[in-house]
């Protein structure tokens, strides 16, 4: 063994300990697509998403093939648009298109003040600051749709000395992503680095919640207990879901729901996506 | 003029009076005019009692009630991620007087990962004020309610999945006491609320013990317990009283499954308020009291030692942590216990 492929075989060690749920070396399966999609970016293919809240004459929206970022937006990045778009700084952002605790994990306008939180996921971000960000970089944000089509994928557990690689599906990703919900926010790690899942989508569960571009289309009431959609052909509300034992996905709905788009939030951040044209 | 006017004023005045009557009746007659003072409501933590506020009449009492999602223990050497109102389990014991208008301020912190809200069972109007309470992360729902009714009443959150929220501990207690008609002085006034925890892992199990949607839909809980843990109310934190002292305890099951067969071993309770209603029954055993409901047990302590309250479906007892004690202290009356007095060869 050479010393260059040992301290590879230590460094992916180090890794999978500090990251269990990703280790950082070479993906357990390779990504679907990958060839066509611009860099940061993988490719999401085409399919049938069937909404989580149940909709009369709905029974499914098509998804057309679509990139999506590999990771959320870090503070880094976030900064660069800010210092090309001054009028996103703290200071200036009228009040009407973010609150008042906007970006307030930074030091000051333009000085982030760390460099863990550099490459951390950016948060306290409105949905008008993440909208224009996604403009400014050519992107756009997911809808709702392509954001759960995109989660649906299952999640890769990666190679540990003690075990081998392989995915995570159905119940056992449930209960993953349901602790996580369950605990309360800790110190974000690096953006993506947690839960890669087989698209090589990572961070979209463990890390924060993600901004969405119609994250307040669904018509669902503040008390879920009510009915879930005025036309939805199903009265209560848990009734009108397609999956009432799904609370992962219920608590993102949840979550979207109490929103509005100037809200800043200390877990909320946002990634983008881009057309395929192709 | 005056002498012309006064015969108009007799007919007007009591026409008046009618009308105005009538109108009460109708429209307002549960909903007395406030006297204009305001204050601030008095919290407690389990497993104690805000004291009665002795108003001249109904007030706007002003509620402020913060969400905490706070790592606590469930049991020796296990901890559980609750949800609370108040960062305790259950919430903080809210206190009001009929006629009461009470403006409810929800918090829920930026360092919350969820959004709450809040359904409390003693607002009338559709969802107890969920929907008017359903808060980010970061942000603070304002609502108002007049408290109509008397009884002793259970909130809890009501943010999808509601299961959930209420099995990670969102709910308490909140007591409209009847003006017209308060409750009796006592030595000693408590606060308990019965539920269950459903955990991945076993009872005993040590570590950070983590939500089962299986076994809530199952209906099996790994713990059931009062006040939010095995032994919150054991030992040096027991409840306290007197021989000959009156103790009257608020007790609510949050559930969010099982209804509570309430007994205290070794007392027999004097009153019970059942269902937290106007119906007072006398010298019971063993209440049942309903999943998101509550009930006012009164007794006196009359002989010196150590009551365990459990569910009498006693394997959740035995098994599952249901149990809580009363300490009473004071002197042995042997005409009322004797403990035991001979122990025999018997064949």
């Amino acid at each position: 063994m050479s010393h260059a492929s040992f301290a590879r075989s230590v460094a992916v060690l180090l890794a999978a300990a500090w990251f269990p749920l990703y280790a950082g070396a070479q993906p357990a399966h390779p990504p679907v697509h990958t060839g066509r999609a611009p860099a940061g970016m993988v490719s999401i293919p085409g399919g049938y998403y069937r909404p989580f809240y149940i909709t009369k004459g709905i029974d499914s929206v098509k998804i057309e093939p679509f990139f999506m970022d590999v990771r959320a937006v870090t503070n880094k990045e976030f900064l660069n648009f800010v210092t090309a778009n001054p009028q996103w700084s703290r200071s200036r952002v009228p009040a009407s298109l973010a609150e008042r605790g906007y970006l307030r994990q930074w030091k000051s306008d333009f000085v982030i003040g760390g460099v863990a939180l550099e490459n951390a996921p950016v948060v306290n971000v409105s949905w008008f600051a993440a909208h224009a960000y996604a403009a400014w970089v050519h992107k756009r944000l997911p809808t709702i749709a392509e954001w759960e089509y995109a989660a649906l994928a299952p999640l890769r557990w990666a190679a540990t000395p003690s075990r081998r690689s392989g995915t995570i599906d159905g119940e056992a990703k449930r209960e993953l992503i349901l602790a996580w919900y369950a605990r309360p926010n800790g110190p974000l790690a690096p953006a993506g680095t947690v839960n890669e899942n087989a698209y090589g989508v990572r961070d979209l569960f463990g890390e924060v919640w993600e901004w969405t571009q119609d994250f307040n289309s669904v018509i669902i009431p503040a008390d879920p207990r009510g009915e879930a959609n005025p036309s939805s052909t199903c009265g209560a509300g848990a009734i009108g879901t397609i999956d009432p034992g799904d609370y992962a996905t219920f608590m993102r709905f949840a979550m979207r729901n109490s929103l509005l788009a100037a809200y800043t939030v200390d877990n909320l951040g946002f990634r983008c996506v881009a057309e395929d044209r192709n | 003029m005056m002498s012309r006017s006064k015969p108009l004023a007799a007919f007007l005045l009591p026409l008046f009076c009618i009308t105005s009557f009538i109108a009460c009746g109708k429209k307002s007659g549960e909903l007395p005019a406030l006297t204009g003072a305001t204050r601030e409501a008095v919290l407690t933590e389990p497993p104690m009692v805000p004291a009665r506020v002795n108003e001249d009449g109904p007030q706007k009492v002003v509620v402020h009630l913060e969400v905490r999602e706070v790592v606590k223990p469930l049991t020796n050497g296990a901890t559980y991620t609750y949800w609370t109102f108040g960062g305790c389990v259950p919430g903080k014991f809210i206190r009001v007087t009929e006629g009461d208008e009470v403006e409810f301020h929800l918090s829920n912190p930026s360092s919350s990962k969820m959004p709450h809200s809040i359904d409390l069972h003693a607002v009338s109007g559709p969802g107890g004020g969920a929907e008017a309470s359903f808060t980010a992360p970061g942000h603070t729902s304002v609502f108002s309610f007049r408290a109509t009714t008397p009884g002793i009443y259970v909130y809890h959150c009501a943010a999808a999945p509601v299961p959930m929220h209420i099995a990670n501990g969102m709910y308490g207690l909140i007591f409209v006491e009847s003006r017209s008609n308060p409750l009796p002085p006592v030595d000693h006034e408590y606060y308990i609320m019965q539920s269950e925890i459903y955990t991945t892992g076993h009872y005993g199990d040590t570590g950070l013990q983590e939500f089962s949607f299986d076994k809530g839909l199952a209906e099996q809980p790994t713990y059931v317990v009062f006040n939010g843990s095995v032994g919150s109310t054991l030992g040096p934190t027991a409840l306290k009283a007197k021989v000959g002292e009156t103790v009257r305890l608020f007790v609510g099951d949050a559930g969010p499954n099982l209804a509570s067969n309430f007994h205290i071993i070794g007392q027999i309770f004097d009153n019970v308020y059942e269902e937290g209603g106007t119906n007072v029954n006398h010298d019971v055993s063993t209440t049942e009291i309903p999943v998101g409901g509550a009930t006012i047990v009164e007794f006196k302590i009359r002989a010196p030692g150590t009551y365990h309250i459990v569910d009498h479906a006693i394997f959740r007892a035995f098994n599952q942590g249901a149990v809580a004690d009363i300490v009473a202290t004071g002197p042995e009356d042997s005409t009322v216990y004797s403990h035991q007095q001979r122990y025999e060869n018997y064949q």
